[in-house]
């Protein structure tokens, strides 16, 4: 057996000998494992047992030798500083736990810093991409495939653009289970903007973007669990959502795209060419890749040219209409950045603190060892090495402290990934990685070395001959070193507080928000049926059955359908006409409204109230007038100061096949949130479903009992009308809310658990001081009560002490807080960064709990037996 | 200081294996010694411990072989005794000895 055929397992238990034994042990003993395991036929178990009881005997050899081998020099320090810390436990794990909840806190954070904001994407050179949109004035909006031919022509700094949109396909052709598929449509050049090779075949021809065409490419994964990795596949015929597709290509293993596609197929699909250069058809989103070198700035003024040129030329879809990017990188994490950001602030304070504590707690200890520092000094020991000495166990015990950290953080890691409800997309995953790992080293390091320097420095700086004549206790000026310090912590704390205070209460507030609808007792789901099975007219029917099948199960009180229900992100906008508008300078200002279908029973069951007109009823037919219901905002923007009770309205054509036609509006109903709760509302037209159609809908029950358990039954009703069309996405309203306010409940969650920390670490501070300066003056205070202080006094005393640095202490802190609030007032939610309630109530717990910090010492020393103060000094 | 001093229950173990042994007791044949003429099976760590102690006491010598391919390229460490070791092991053999002076296994064993 070589080397090479050495099971791996064991070689790292030879380096594990290899690094604690001495080097005759460990190569006898590693000789003579290898001999028995091999001729023996042990076990790697067997190896391990043997290899962990030799380290375990053995280290204690290693250890002495080390003893031996320096007897001055760092190897003295070490071991005198491992002695030390052993033999006073109480100390060391109250110094080992306090830095342990800081770099712990520390590196939880960072690990989802690591993965949201610093891992770069899985494309090449992916600094490069950028995702673009247009805008008119305020509204961000997507592109029409002409204007991505445009850009592809005109724009001299990128390398390209590709269009992409996210859909989804059913997938049973195989006979296998029938299974919904995210899918994206893209562009042809997909694969190459984005510099991703692919596994298998060739993209498809550019020509089928612009046409009728079913041609995809397979994810890996798709390819490896549907089609059992065929290495044929390439040209063959699959059958999804009913339609043959030719499979051009396999993509390369783990490649996705934008997050969670399976599957890519070409852009064109519509019956109508003319489709793809219909300018208002704003369905594409972009991405490009920039040339080399060229910065966002210059590729913006370069898009800012193209835009005015399409403007001039194209008056009618282009007027107005600008285009801007953005590192692709931020659509992925963009919203969440100010989150993780200031929680990375945060726990930086906190770990200040920390390290402030700690210092506290060895410029306390140091004092009782001024003596022995004296006596190093005058024995010759250079101020250099004195402060090593210091330095070197403050960090052992931050390395220790930063192996407790792993565990804490590894734990947090797991707690807090739960808050985060969303799909990630594959890259983005969260985990302890060596870049993380990394950081917890240097964050120890650091760590050990911030709060060892202070005490070390001022320990070296002892006068010989005062210390000498002043006995074994510190000096009354430890106190006013230890004071500003924990002045500072304060402060922190203060900081750490208010923003605690004001992040819980913008997530409560949230909370609270009317969303315009009841979330409660909902469960959705969504159905996306196959094109080439359902036109309009049997989508229809095939909505009615599901509906009334729904709406017969017990424990439902009522079921609804809508092309996109709140929060979850699938309102499409369109342009509208008005009637009564004469200029095209009018119609342009118009808004982009949300447009959706619904059942007749939609703004009932969800409890959307009715303010003006009626809902829809079964009178709204195919056939009889085109009816629509508008939101209180919309009606308000549109007609200000009328009703909006028969006033008509033309969609834009974009929602192809429905063909538009001049809408009546009948009723008036409240603003519905559809972004987030703390969201504007949106400006929302509602159609009934009858008189329109379509193939994608979201079902939704208001149920009397918990809706998870009607799932099962919900699913049997949609498989009851056609077994082959999957529902996907079961989950309740409640599901569908908190996926738009999980930032939000991260950093109230986080925030509210390093605020207690923050407090607990300022309280022990401030009463450690409190504690040390009245150990300092037993005697003083014993000769005051011996002349006559009466208890009162001496808790005056006392307490003044503790003002003296607690009242700067919270004014910096409020200081910095409203400084810093300025900086994190759009993540708060109906609440002022300077909020006076928040800041009033952070001081009053902070100067109650640390007036309860001092009173503790105080007390004992006011009721301090002179004779008995003055005997033990 | 090596006069007086009298060897642990392993320590003696071990010792005898080396005798037994002769010029071929390395870790690996002094484990299996022990193991083939008692039963008792010891872990190289514990062995090593004991056998760096020995040596430390300068009871025992010990010195590297030349590496064989059998071994990953890791040479064996011979350990023999040393005139030292001997005494030593003889004067505990003998104070055992004494102390067992009188006394039957029977007597132990009802005791």
């Amino acid at each position: 057996m070589s080397r090479e055929d050495f099971p791996f397992l064991l070689r790292l238990a030879n380096g594990a000998l290899r690094l604690f034994l001495p080097s005759d042990d460990y190569e006898g003993i590693s000789g003579d494992l290898r001999e028995e395991y091999e001729t023996s036929s042990q076990s790697t178990l067997w190896y391990w047992a043997q290899t962990i009881r030799a380290i375990a005997l053995g280290t204690g050899g290693r250890l002495r030798a080390i003893r031996e081998g320096c007897t001055t020099g760092w190897g003295k320090d070490i071991q005198q500083s491992i002695r030390r810390i052993v033999r006073t436990p109480g100390f060391s794990v109250v110094v080992v736990l306090t830095l342990a909840l800081g770099i712990g806190a520390n590196t939880a954070i960072f690990s989802f810093v690591e993965a949201l904001l610093l891992r770069s994407l899985p494309f090449a050179e992916p600094d490069r991409l950028v995702q673009v949109h247009t805008f008119n004035g305020s509204e961000s909006s997507r592109l029409s495939l002409r204007e991505v031919a445009d850009l592809n022509e005109q724009a001299k700094l990128f390398d390209g653009f590709a269009a992409y949109r996210d859909s989804a396909y059913n997938y049973g052709g195989d006979g296998g289970p029938a299974e919904h598929l995210l899918i994206a449509r893209t562009t042809e050049n997909l694969f190459q903007v984005l510099g991703v090779p692919l596994a298998l075949g060739e993209t498809w021809p550019k020509v089928n973007d612009r046409s009728r065409s079913f041609t995809v490419v397979l994810s890996y994964e798709l390819w490896k669990r549907r089609f059992h990795s065929d290495p044929a596949i390439v040209g063959k015929q699959v059958l999804m959502d009913g339609f043959p597709n030719t499979v051009a290509g396999v993509a390369s293993p783990g490649f996705s795209f934008p997050a969670h596609a399976m599957l890519f197929r070409c852009w064109g699909i519509d019956r109508d060419p003319n489709a793809y250069e219909a300018r208002e058809r704003r369905l594409a989103l972009v991405v490009g890749r920039l040339k080399p070198g060229v910065s966002i700035r210059q590729a913006r003024s370069e898009l800012s040219s193209i835009a005015q040129r399409l403007a001039r030329d194209f008056p009618a879809t282009n007027r107005q209409i600008q285009f801007d990017i953005a590192p692709l990188q931020d659509t992925y994490a963009g919203a969440v950045r100010p989150y993780l950001v200031l929680l990375l602030g945060a726990v930086g304070f906190v770990l200040l603190m920390a390290c402030v504590n700690v210092a506290n707690l060895f410029l306390t200890r140091s004092a009782s060892r001024q003596r022995e520092m004296s006596i190093r000094a005058a024995l010759g020991a250079s101020r250099v090495r004195l402060i090593r000495q210091f330095m070197v166990e403050s960090l052992i015990y931050s390395l220790v402290a930063g192996f407790m950290g792993f565990l804490i953080a590894y734990l947090a890691v797991g707690v807090i990934s739960r808050i985060i409800t969303v799909d990630l997309p594959p890259w983005m995953e969260v985990r302890i990685d060596n870049g993380v790992l990394l950081f917890l080293f240097g964050v120890s390091l650091l760590t050990g070395l911030l709060a060892g320097a202070i005490p070390a420095w001022r320990a070296s700086r002892r006068d010989l001959s005062r210390t000498l004549s002043e006995g074994s206790r510190g000096s009354s000026k430890d106190s006013r070193v230890l004071q500003p310090l924990v002045a500072v912590e304060i402060a922190f704390a203060v900081v750490l507080l208010a923003g605690a205070g004001l992040m819980v209460q913008s997530f409560l507030r949230l909370l609270k928000v009317d969303l315009g609808f009841r979330p409660d007792h909902l469960l959705t789901f969504d159905m996306g049926l196959s094109w080439r099975k359902y036109n309009l007219d049997r989508a229809r029917q095939f909505e009615q059955q599901v509906l009334s099948g729904l709406s017969g199960l017990p424990g439902v009180r009522a079921a609804i359908g809508s092309t996109s229900l709140p929060l979850t992100g699938r309102e499409s906008t369109v342009p509208i006409t008005v009637d009564g508008q004469t200029s095209e300078r009018d119609q342009s200002r118009n808004p982009l409204v949300n447009f959706q279908q619904v059942s007749a029973n939609y703004h009932q069951a969800m409890g959307v109230p009715l303010l003006e007109g009626r809902h829809f009823s079964d009178f709204d037919r195919e056939g009889s007038q085109s009816v629509a219901i508008v939101s209180a905002h919309l009606a308000k923007r549109l007609w200000p100061g009328q009703s909006a009770l028969g006033k008509r309205i033309l969609p834009a054509d974009v929602l192809a096949p429905w063909v538009p036609k001049w809408l009546t509006v009948v009723g008036v109903v409240g603003d519905v949130k559809h972004e987030s709760p703390a969201s504007e509302p949106g400006l929302d037209l509602y159609i009934p479903f009858i008189q329109a159609g379509t193939q994608h809908t979201s079902f939704a029950i208001r149920t009397t009992v918990d809706p998870q358990t009607l799932a099962s039954a919900a699913l049997q009703v949609v498989a009851s009308v056609d077994r082959e069309e999957p529902a996907s996405e079961m989950v309740t309203m409640h599901q569908v809310v908190e996926n738009t306010i999980w930032q939000r409940r991260l950093t109230g969650v986080v925030f509210a658990v390093l605020g207690g920390l923050a407090l607990l670490l300022a309280t022990i501070g401030t009463y450690g001081v409190i504690a040390y300066s009245v150990s300092q003056r037993v005697k003083e205070i014993g000769i005051r009560s011996a002349l006559g202080a009466r208890p009162p006094d001496i808790l005056r005393m006392v307490a003044v002490d503790g003002a003296r640095f607690i009242f700067p202490g919270v004014l910096a802190g409020l200081g910095i807080a409203l400084l810093l609030g300025r900086l994190v007032s759009n993540l708060l939610f109906e609440i002022g960064a300077s909020d006076a309630v928040t800041l009033g109530g952070v001081v009053g717990v902070l100067a109650t709990v640390s007036a309860f910090a001092c009173l503790v010492p105080a007390w004992r020393a006011a009721n301090l037996d002179p004779l008995r103060a003055l005997r033990d000094e | 200081m090596s006069g007086r001093e009298y060897l642990g229950e392993f320590e003696q173990v071990v010792l005898l294996a080396l005798l037994h042994l002769g010029e071929k007791g390395y870790g690996l044949a002094i484990r299996r010694e022990i193991l083939q003429r008692t039963g008792r099976s010891v872990s190289l760590g514990a062995l090593y411990s004991t056998l760096n102690r020995l040596e430390s006491k300068s009871f025992v010598d010990s010195w590297l072989a030349d590496p064989t391919p059998q071994r990953g390229g890791k040479s064996k460490r011979y350990f023999q005794i040393r005139p030292a070791g001997l005494l030593a092991l003889e004067r505990t053999q003998r104070m055992l000895a004494l102390m067992r002076e009188g006394l039957s296994w029977n007597a132990v064993g009802e005791q």
